[in-house]
């Protein structure tokens, strides 16, 4: 059996999704008293985004192979879902460790084996200290300060 | 009141201390930009939106147009040094700047590309002030099917001419325009696609998208290959041989002409300028087999062209309010977001505000040309910065930013679900320059299309019952065709990259 390509996959996808919005679209009214609706820009978007992912399927089959499938390796793959596994954690420690300390965290976790640990320390803790000082003092933006207050 | 009065005033503004400090600021941070291979101009525009939120806005939009046109002279320190383009403008650049600086001429690539850029910059200011007002006073009589059929002209230049393929290029300009729908209805009031969220009613906001877009997904992209940055080639001498100075200028003279009008089309953009300067220096030059073996015409003609087509890429925005690229695009956010909409009125109601910003202009590219040719080494030794440092950094400014907008971790969230979409489309070749451009005037192409139909009679001909929504459209639609077939018989190699500049 022929392996799908990921575009095939892609433009299943995108198939699904504007069917899923083109109904939602017709939640809206498609005409009103003077002429189009809310309703009328979003059926055709999406009805045009549902004949375009027929159209990527049928290319994403026809495709010559050695043009396609730049997908990251097994190494790569792991370090790209770590930095977003960092980002979404930081999200949720921020407001419970303030922007200092959860900043301090990142940077060390992210240059962490790259640098000595006290030179890491160093970086991380002065990196987020001057990111806070910036945006409370210069900009006026008071970044989450957490439970301990800072 | 003529152009130069009015710009001799605008002197008088950008002269102030202030201002002229920011667009220092501008400028130095577009070079770093420029500079960075991580880092293009749309993600450092975006990130540097927040920073200017307390600011006038002239000070504001002098900084980040700074950035804007910095970024094309800090592009090619690193393509002609280190052999990598730090963005997409100075791709070509690098095929014979590098072997220039192989030979011992670095210092020679980055002077004639220093003066060349200057000089397509300002003269595509120059332009700018000669054009922009009568421009502007015609836009004027603009109504909705004119916009409505510029926008569709954007779209299909930039869909048509970039990207390997029509059909995600086109996905990618649905997927823009849906994104815009979310939010309020701007007609009806009626809110759409949040999904019962009260966070999505204001819609997304333009820079915490590109954010995503451009800056997190270009870090995750690169997180793929192990850096390995060369040792820098040695800079010295930055000006041409006597017998080189008269192709020197002739190139910088032709490529002035080509940017100027390549920047004049909506949708077309200084990659293709430095790509179509290139080709034709090759072409009408005496042997061509220099070409890929460090001609400096193969320099100077590109590095000019990049310049002259980001200057005169302002006019659209400035006379009708149309970004032909994604940092213009981030550009018209800024000045949305400090209360003023680029387009014809502007120039009529706030003509100090933007005679004040076309003469920073000047300025800055004075600035950058008398800065940079003794800094090169410095900004040499920037680019060498380790990505493995420079990423947490980029990371953790980015969500600072983003956050600041609206004191929000809902906007950081966002940005994070940009940043793996962006990914996404990266990898499967979905332009995500495409995907901005749509999405930023996604309103815009909603409200002037719904209240052409509610003027028209006959529906969808409005757009052709007027002389030049119709030539707009017609252009749009053969646009449309040429690529079609082009795709069908499979020629669009040419122009594969996406693009950000």
């Amino acid at each position: 059996m022929k392996q799908l390509r990921i575009g095939v996959w892609a433009g299943m996808f995108f198939c699904i999704f504007s069917l899923y919005l083109l109904m939602k679209s017709y939640e809206f009214s498609y005409s009103s008293e003077i002429g189009p609706g809310p309703g009328f820009f979003p059926v055709w978007l999406c009805g045009f985004l549902f004949v375009l992912s027929l159209l990527y399927i049928y290319e994403s089959t026809k495709r010559e192979k050695d043009e396609d499938e730049t997908l990251p390796d097994k190494h790569a793959l792991k370090n790209v879902l770590f930095i977003i596994a960092c980002l979404i954690l930081f999200v949720i420690v921020v407001s419970y460790l303030g922007f200092i300390l959860t900043g301090t965290l990142f940077l060390f976790i992210l240059l962490f084996r790259q640098y000595k640990w006290y030179i890491n320390m160093g970086i991380s803790v002065g990196v987020s200290v001057c990111i806070f000082w910036l945006f409370s003092s210069v900009l006026g933006v008071m970044l989450p300060q957490g439970l301990i207050g800072f | 009141m003529d152009s130069l009065s009015l710009l001799f005033n605008g002197f008088g503004d950008a002269l102030t201390w202030m201002n002229l400090l920011y667009c220092l600021i501008g400028v130095s941070v577009g070079m770093l930009v420029g500079v960075l291979p991580g880092l293009g101009p749309t993600a450092g525009t975006a990130i540097l939106i927040p920073l200017t939120f307390g600011m006038e806005p002239v000070s504001a939009i002098i900084l980040l147009s700074g950035i804007y046109y910095g970024a094309m002279y800090g592009g090619t320190i690193t393509s002609v040094l280190i052999n990598t383009p730090g963005e997409a403008a100075s791709v070509i650049t690098c095929i014979d700047g590098y072997q220039l600086a192989k030979k011992g001429r670095a210092g020679v690539a980055l002077g004639i590309a220093g003066i060349g850029s200057f000089v397509g910059g300002v003269m595509a200011i120059i332009g700018l002030t000669i054009v922009g007002p009568p421009l502007a006073k015609f836009a004027l009589k603009f109504g909705p099917p004119e916009y409505f059929a510029i926008m569709m002209l954007a779209m299909f230049m930039l869909v048509g001419l970039m990207g390997k393929s029509l059909v995600r290029g086109l996905i990618a300009a649905v997927l823009g325009l849906i994104c815009s729908l979310i939010g309020m209805d701007p007609i009806s009031g009626e809110s759409r696609f949040t999904f019962g969220q009260p966070y999505l009613l204001e819609g997304l906001d333009l820079a915490i998208v590109a954010i995503g877009l451009f800056g997190l997904s270009e870090i995750l992209l690169n997180l793929e290959n192990k850096d390995s940055i060369q040792k820098p080639e040695k800079v010295k001498g930055i000006f041409p041989n006597r017998e080189e100075w008269s192709p020197v200028l002739k190139s910088i003279f032709r490529g002035t002409g080509i940017g100027f009008l390549i920047g004049l089309i909506p949708g077309a953009n200084a990659v293709i300028a430095s790509l179509m300067s290139y080709s034709v220096e090759k072409k009408i030059a005496k042997d061509p087999a220099r070409f890929g073996k460090g001609a400096v015409e193969g320099v100077a003609g590109p590095e000019t062209a990049n310049n002259a087509s980001s200057g005169s890429a302002l006019i659209p925005l400035f006379t009708l309010g149309i970004p032909s690229s994604p940092t213009v695009a981030i550009l018209l956010g800024a000045f949305i977001m400090h209360g003023l909409t680029p387009g014809p009125a502007l120039f009529q109601e706030q003509p100090d505000f933007m005679w004040a910003i076309i003469a920073s202009m000047f300025i800055g590219n004075a600035i950058l040309l008398v800065f940079n040719l003794p800094m090169i080494g410095f900004w040499a030794k920037i680019a060498m910065i380790p990505y493995k440092l420079l990423f947490p950094l980029i990371l953790i400014i980015s969500i600072a930013g983003a956050f600041s907008i609206r004191n929000s971790f809902w906007d950081v969230g966002v940005m994070i679900f940009f940043g793996v979409v962006g990914y996404i489309m990266k990898k499967l070749d979905i332009p995500i320059a495409a995907f901005l451009l749509t999405f930023v005037l996604g309103k815009e192409i909603e409200s002037s299309l719904l209240q052409s139909l509610i003027l028209s009679q006959n529906g969808f001909l409005i757009f052709f019952e007027r002389p030049i929504p119709a030539a707009l459209m017609t252009l749009s639609i053969i646009v449309f065709i040429l690529s079609v077939i082009s795709t069908i018989k499979k020629k669009r190699s040419f122009l594969a990259s996406d693009i950000e500049a």
